[in-house]
């Protein structure tokens, strides 16, 4: 290092900072750069003097320290100036809000329970959400190619660790049958509550205690058994998760919070959800006045070839797009993977639905959905 | 002698016998510094009177954990007299020759090279060998870089090192 290289080092090291060991090696063996060093002391104690040399200054007065309102006493008890509609606004916020703390308090009635129900060959699945004190709910799972069951459950009690159940379950036999207990094949939205407590009036409710996590086996009324398996929930889940299933198996297929399309033209969203598991597994959803439409995972009569990629359906009928979206994947395997399309141009006539809104109709094999259209 | 976070704690309360302590405490040196930097002891009186207000109105600007509240005071003080420089220097088409200061002080060959400087290398070197702040407190209560600091310093040192050894000032080239 030269003279040049090593001045600044000079600097810092007058200032009492460590140099580096080259730039300290040459300021060791530099005649030049100790006398700069030096210099750098002796201006410091000419610097010093001269400060020690500066006349006595007669003391001045302290400048006059104006009132600071930085008080809290001061702060608290000091009158504002506030509009009359800052006030306003300010009471009724207030008024809002207790209202809505008291409505919140009454509403919540505890912890939530959602669970699904699915046959013993976990082919079709119902979700259910309730909570302690609740009316009876539940739905229908068909088991087999002939065997539907309904089941009614009603939360007791609802604790992190423990849930107390009863459940009404029992079979129903295929056709011959009448309107309504053919519609129980399918999905309980399809019937109306009077039906509904038709069907279990003389079904006996049994007791149960159910740990959360695990799977309860439930004995029907008249041969099977159908699983629950649910989870206690702090606060309302906003999307369930077991009913809503993110990782499907590729024979399992399933709709939720779906919705339709037709080219550009949204037709709504359909109500309620559903789900089927099975070489044969179908699901049917019912669009006025478009009529109905059943997808399946393998090819049947009347049916056109469209393609599922996870969340969505695309198909082509009479010459026109529709795309199905659901919240989740609509089948597993590869994607995106061949679905087959069934349309028809009515809804069951058993189906009471709302004109303007799709809805779902149900889920099970191929044959019972198409039975259940034609019927 | 208070200071740190106890006298922050009393300003902030509105103590003002705190403050007096202080004022009596540091008002002749602060003044002092800033006779040198201005060159001006009517200026550098405004300017002290500013700070310490500053100061008294404004406690919350003071973190103990930076700096002494001595350095603060002088930060705020350097920071208004360099206001104070550029003002008087738009104000009076002019820069503030060596000659504007010096006036009947002008004693020592030392205090004439410091006239020599520019303001801010002159109080950059007052504060760092007169007042004793180090490096880092300089940069603090300065406002700058610690690199800066350091860069300026020998700067300074260099340029007052050349005037003071009878080179002409570097303007006078």
């Amino acid at each position: 290092m030269n003279c040049d290289e090593v001045q600044p080092f000079v600097s810092a090291l007058h200032d009492g900072e460590s140099v580096p060991r080259e730039a300290a090696e040459h300021i060791r063996s530099c005649s030049a750069c100790q006398a700069r060093l030096e210099d750098y002391a002796r201006m410091d104690v000419e610097l010093r003097l001269l400060a020690s040399r500066a006349p006595e200054e007669a003391p001045t007065e302290m400048p006059h320290l104006p009132q600071l309102r930085r008080h809290w006493g001061h702060a608290l008890t000091a009158r504002v100036r506030v509009p009359r509609f800052a006030v306003g606004v300010g009471l009724f916020a207030i008024l809002s809000l207790s209202v809505g703390l008291g409505w919140m308090r009454a509403q919540s009635r505890g912890p939530w329970f959602q669970f699904d129900l699915s046959d013993a060959e976990n082919q079709a699945k119902v979700g259910c959400l309730t909570q302690a004190g609740d009316e009876w709910t539940g739905g229908f799972v068909t088991t087999g190619a002939h065997q539907k069951i309904g089941i009614r459950v009603k939360a007791l009690d609802v604790q992190k660790d423990l849930v107390r159940l009863s459940v009404k379950a029992r079979v129903f036999e295929p056709a011959p049958g009448n309107k309504a207990e053919k519609a129980a094949n399918y999905t309980s939205s399809s019937l109306s509550q009077k039906v509904i407590d038709r069907i279990f009036a003389n079904t006996a409710p049994r007791e149960f205690d159910y740990v959360p996590g695990r799977t309860l086996e439930i004995p029907v009324e008249g041969g099977g058994k159908v699983l629950l398996s649910g989870e206690v929930f702090k606060i309302r889940p906003s999307f369930p998760a077991q009913w809503y299933p993110l990782t499907l198996q590729p024979d399992e297929i399933a709709l939720s919070k779906p919705a339709l399309a037709r080219g550009n033209e949204f037709l709504g969203k359909i109500q309620g959800a559903g789900s089927a598991r099975g070489e044969d597994a179908a699901i049917g959803i019912c669009a006025p006045p478009l009529g109905a439409f059943v997808f399946a995972l393998k090819p049947f009569e009347g049916a056109v070839q469209g393609v599922a990629e996870f969340g969505e359906v695309r198909f082509n009928l009479d010459g026109e797009e529709y795309t199905l979206f659901s919240a989740t994947p609509i089948t597993g395997g590869q994607q995106p993977r061949e679905i087959w399309v069934y349309r028809s141009q009515n809804c069951p006539p058993s189906w009471k639905t709302t004109p303007k809104h799709p809805s779902m109709i149900g889920s099970g094999n191929i044959s019972n959905v198409l039975d259940f259209l034609h019927k | 002698m208070e200071d740190g976070q106890d006298l922050r704690d009393r300003l902030r309360r509105g103590d003002a016998e705190a403050f007096g302590r202080f004022y009596c405490q540091h008002a002749a040196r602060l003044r002092a510094f800033l006779r040198r930097y201005l060159g001006d002891a009517k200026a550098a009186e405004d300017v002290a009177q500013d700070a310490f207000l500053q100061l008294w109105q404004h406690p919350n600007g003071f973190d103990p954990a930076r700096a002494p509240l001595k350095a603060y005071l002088f930060g705020i003080a350097a920071k208004r007299a360099a206001d104070c420089w550029r003002h008087r220097a738009r104000e009076e088409k002019r820069a503030a020759s060596p000659q504007a200061w010096r006036g009947a002080e002008l004693a020592t060959l030392m205090e004439e090279a410091l006239g020599h400087l520019e303001p801010e290398s002159r109080s950059l070197l007052w504060l760092r060998a007169v007042e004793g702040y180090s490096c880092t407190e300089l940069a603090a209560m300065l406002d700058i870089p610690l690199g800066t600091v350091k860069s300026r310093l020998f700067a300074a040192r260099e340029q007052l090192r050349r005037i003071w050894r009878g080179e002409r000032p570097q303007e006078e080239l």
